[in-house]
């Protein structure tokens, strides 16, 4: 029989508030194998944990239950405790009495009932409890970095520069991200480009990281230390190691001007051959294969014409002749590419509110109404109009532009309910860089409230109102419309608590971050959640704000929520740092809570092969006996096989069916 | 057949003739039945609301409870659609009006009708393909200003139909009719008709700023979708263009008759000013002649 030690705890008044404490822990003594049982302030404590320790030595206390908050905040703790005491970590149960009781129950009568019965059924399973040891997995010391924007950028050179190796994977054909997008940056107004072209090009030189753009992760597998990761290579239909980047291809391809070029935000054109910009690592231009009209063409391979006709040859292969390396390949086929790795960081970033979706604003429709984004890039002197502020209805220099916050933000009808944290900074840049660049001009600022909470940025905002002349007026535009060659704005002034109709020029919609579109899919790829917006879900907000809830899988930057760039590139650097904890470590200790499969038991029928969700079911056959094997370092513990084993050859260790069955009897028994 | 509940309200009674008759014109043509709600009553429009929001509930109430018999209602009236659809909303969840009305002899089931504007049912009948083939007369060429006024689309949370901020079905269904909708600024602005008799001043320049978007982006006439809004858009035109700057004069029509012309409906029940008509025959030659040139 077990010698049960039963700790109540209070959690201050968290616990003891609503749970009659006292109560129940006089009256867990009476439950059959508990042979002490008491209560505490705070479990946690130093001062508590020594009171079970000492508790468990002088009581010849065997298996322990600790009735306190979720066993995900301090599980892990007591495991310790009772450890030290000289007690396997695994003889532990812990009664959640505030996520699950306190928390939750109004009234304080059932609350204590239900704390109760929650002890029970704790008493119960750690009564049927094993000794379990954790078994040893190696380390792989390296990093799959997915997204090359700042964050990933960042995370990829410091984990690289600590010594360890790194796989970045990019999407598009270029790294840079959004970043690579803006002219000048908040609230310094030093040049985008300046400060990020070295570090890209640091990211490509770097002896310890190897860079694949216009790559996508399609599959993750395995664990901490060991995850197995399938990586799609996109053709690029040129030869990366033989191309040169003299670009004599791009600039020949017929349909340079035809494509809206995605960089550009669409207000430029590419080519199906093309870089995004000029900047672009690597400078290795790829193919469109939705435009291209030789890959379009199709196969004369393929083709059967009549005797004595001729077969159709393939359309333009322009690039091809005039390259000179001969490093367009059209033959080129995507390449899967399986890999290692220790550790997952998470750099997906973010995307913008469609304009569309605000028809007062014209829809989209308004050539005048552009996004933040559009006047990043035509500002940039790299960008469609070279640097000039020009209004794309007609080319001239506008007289009288009007800024508009929160299009999408802080709008629950139409967009997000949350506020996106960069546009009231980046519309204060971009009102000093109208009048900058256009001094004559009137600019107008519409906003709601301005958030300017950081180091330098309420400054910011008053140098645009005081030095630069931005007129801000507090208010939502209600509608916009074309008439007689300028736009009409028609909008509500609430601090003289009148309404407002003006003109302007130009208008430019301070659009709201989102999660790029497809985040859940990744995220379910790599077997992590999001919130309610697609933004990847850390694991604590507070104290744990780069780690998410799958053990080796890490996320900075914008994918986690919209943020500026000094936030993204200081989440970037607590990602490596914590990488390199982890790789730290030769050796890590697995968890032992995984499947077992008893091979007298099982059947062979094969249920849990097809159940399991990691795949670490086999077959196997010994002797002539057919029996499922589980393979305990990529079995994450889930319990699926053992529900659907019928003959109860399954079972998960630490939550074993008769744990689980003596659970529900002592509930229900005393 | 599929058949609505079919509620007129009292200006397609008087002032609105040519609405009623081209709207079952209209429907006789997609081959859905209209059948008018057996002694109706009173929609409560712009005034019971602003007296007692539960009596206003109660008056549309009533409407709702008799065509429940029939199926889903139909109102052509704006303002008709908007007091119904409200009183379904409130109607939902408010067992007290739902008592009161019991008390009266009349049971309203929750979930058992759905308000919705005539614009709403033929752009239902348009996405389901009852207009295919049936478009004999299409409009071709002429511009069409698609207005849908303040009550057609909004508040977005009873409306529950098209884009609030950006509508488009009307213009659709325009489109289907062979016209060619005009993109234009006004398409839910105001028409101020609440307010003519307490400031005519400010409601005229509403309409004003209406007719000029319409004229400025080239449209030959406006197509409505409510009777109040007809009437104020129509009514003072030449005054307008002598004292209050209207560019110059433009057809008001109801929807309905452009997209009962389009399907060739009885020109009687459509009651098409001579004018209008001239007007689209006239575009319709300029595109035959178009054509022919190329
Ligand atoms: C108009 C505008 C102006 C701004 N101005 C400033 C400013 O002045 N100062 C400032 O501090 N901040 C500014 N910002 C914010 C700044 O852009 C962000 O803080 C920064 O870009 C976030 O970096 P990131 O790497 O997290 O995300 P991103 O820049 O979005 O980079 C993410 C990268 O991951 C890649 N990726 C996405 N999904 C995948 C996938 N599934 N697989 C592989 N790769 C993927 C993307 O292609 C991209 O390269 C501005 C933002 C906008 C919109
Ligand atoms: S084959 Fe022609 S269309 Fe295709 S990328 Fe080369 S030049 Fe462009
Ligand atoms: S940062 Fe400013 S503009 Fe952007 S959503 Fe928040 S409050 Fe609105």
């Amino acid at each position: 029989m077990s010698r049960v030690g039963v700790f109540i705890c209070h959690c201050g008044a968290n616990i003891a508030g609503k749970v009659d404490v006292a109560k129940v822990s006089d009256d867990a003594i009476n439950i059959p194998g508990v042979v002490y049982s008491s209560h505490q302030k705070y479990s946690c404590s130093e001062a508590g944990q020594k009171v079970i320790i000492d508790a468990i030595k002088e009581n010849h206390i065997d298996k322990v239950v600790i009735g306190s908050c979720s066993p995900k905040m301090h599980e892990n703790t007591f495991r310790k405790t009772i450890e030290q005491a000289g007690l396997n970590p695994y003889m532990l149960e812990i009664a959640n009495l505030r996520e699950h009781v306190s928390w939750v129950t109004a009234d304080k009568d059932s609350a204590t009932r239900k704390a109760f019965d929650l002890v029970k059924a704790a008493v119960g399973k750690v009564s049927f409890a094993k000794p379990l040891t954790p078994g040893q997995v190696t380390v792989e010391k390296r990093a799959l970095v997915i997204g090359g924007g700042i964050a990933g950028i960042q995370a990829a050179l410091d984990i690289a520069n600590m010594g360890y190796e790194v796989v970045m994977v990019e999407k598009e054909p270029s790294i840079g991200g959004r970043m690579a997008q803006l002219d000048k940056t908040f609230p310094t107004l030093d040049c985008s480009a300046c400060i990020l072209s070295p570090r890209m090009v640091d990211v490509a030189q770097h002896p310890n990281i190897r860079l694949l753009t216009y790559s996508e992760v399609e599959n993750v597998n395995g664990y901490v230390g060991n995850f197995n990761v399938t990586i799609r290579k996109k053709a690029k239909f040129v030869d990366e190691s033989i191309c040169t980047g003299c670009l004599e291809c791009v600039t020949k391809c017929p349909l340079k001007k035809k494509i809206p070029n995605e960089f550009e935000n669409g207000k430029a054109p590419r080519g199906a051959i093309y870089v995004p910009f000029a900047q672009a690592v690597p400078k290795v231009p790829v193919i469109d294969k939705e435009h291209c009209q030789w890959l379009l063409s199709p196969d004369p391979d393929t083709i059967e014409v009549a005797e004595g006709e001729k077969k159709p040859k393939r359309k333009c292969g322009v690039c091809q002749k005039k390259c000179e390396q001969g490093a367009i390949n059209f033959e080129m086929e995507d390449e899967l590419i399986n890999e290692k790795f220790g550790a997952i960081v998470l750099a997906t970033g973010f995307n913008l509110f469609d304009q569309k979706k605000y028809g007062e604003y014209g829809a989209g429709e308004i050539p005048d109404v552009i996004t933040g984004l559009d006047f990043e890039r035509m500002v940039n002197s790299s960008g469609p109009t070279e640097g000039k502020i020009v209004r794309p209805s007609n080319g001239e220099k506008p007289k009288k532009v009007a800024f508009i916050q929160c299009v999408g933000s802080r709008d629950e009808a139409k967009g997000v309910p949350y506020c996106s944290r960069i546009c009231c900074m980046y519309t204060a840049k971009q009102a000093i860089l109208v009048r900058e660049k256009l001094p004559d001009a009137e600019v107008y600022v519409f906003y709601m409230d301005i958030r300017a909470a950081g180091k330098g940025y309420e400054e910011f905002v008053l140098r645009a109102q005081r030095e630069y002349g931005a007129n801000y007026v507090r208010g939502r535009v209600s509608r916009i419309y074309e008439q007689d060659g300028h736009l009409v704005l028609k909008a509500a002034d609430t601090i003289l608590g009148m309404p407002l109709e003006m003109e302007a020029d130009m208008v430019i919609l301070a659009t709201g971050s989102i999660a790029r579109e497809d985040s859940v899919a990744l995220a379910n790829t790599i077997g992590i959640t999001t919130d309610a917006y697609g933004f990847i879900s850390e694991v604590h907000p507070k104290l744990k704000p780069v780690e998410v809830p799958r053990e080796g899988v890490f996320a900075c930057g914008a994918a986690l929520s919209p943020r500026d760039i000094p936030d993204t590139v200081a989440t970037a650097g607590a990602v490596a740092a914590k990488v390199g904890v982890l790789f730290s470590n030769d050796i890590l200790m697995s968890d032992p809570m995984v499947a077992n499969i008893d091979p007298m038991i099982c059947v062979a029928c094969g249920a849990c092969v097809e159940v399991c969700p990691y795949s670490a079911i086999t077959m196997e056959e010994f002797r002539g006996k057919k029996f499922a094997k589980v393979n305990e370092a990529m079995c994450q513990g889930c319990g699926t096989c053992s529900a659907a084993c019928r003959p109860g050859a399954a079972q998960l260790r630490g939550q074993t069916d008769e744990q689980i069955l003596k659970s529900i009897e002592a509930v229900l028994q005393w | 057949m599929q058949t609505y509940a079919y509620f007129p309200g009292c200006s397609l009674e008087t002032s609105a003739k040519e609405y009623d008759t081209s709207t079952r014109a209209v429907f006789d043509k997609l081959g859905i039945g209209l059948k008018e709600v057996p002694d109706w009553s009173c929609c409560g429009s712009s005034q019971a609301h602003k007296v007692d929001r539960d009596m206003a509930a109660a008056i549309a109430g009533r409407n709702l409870v008799l065509a429940s018999e029939i199926g889903d209602i139909v109102a052509p009236c704006a303002s008709c659609f908007m007091s119904l659809k409200e009183a379904a909303v409130e109607l939902e969840h408010d067992s007290e009006i739902r008592d009161t009305l019991k008390e009266n002899g009349l049971e309203y089931l929750p979930g058992s009708v759905r308000v919705i504007s005539t614009v709403e049912a033929a752009h239902n009948a348009l996405e389901k393909g009852m207009f295919e083939g049936k478009i004999t007369k299409p409009l071709k060429n002429l511009k069409v200003a698609s207005y849908y006024g303040c009550l057609l689309v909004r508040p977005p949370k009873i409306a529950q139909f098209d884009d609030v901020e950006n509508p488009m079905s009307m213009d659709r269904l325009m489109e289907a009719a062979g016209a060619t909708p005009v993109k234009w600024s006004h398409k839910t602005e105001c028409c101020g008709n609440a307010y003519i008799m307490v400031d005519k001043d400010m409601t005229l320049n509403l309409v004003r700023n209406i007719l000029n978007a319409a004229v400025s982006a080239g449209a030959d006439v406006v197509a409505a979708a409510c009777p109040l809004c007809h009437m104020n858009l129509v009514m003072r035109q030449p005054y307008m263009m002598q004292k209050y700057g209207l560019k110059s004069e433009i057809p008001i029509v109801y929807f309905s008759q452009l997209l009962g012309t389009a399907l060739n409906a009885d020109e009687q029940d459509l009651d098409i000013d001579g004018e209008v008509m001239r007007l689209i025959n006239k575009r319709r030659q300029e595109a035959n002649e178009v054509k022919e040139v190329g």
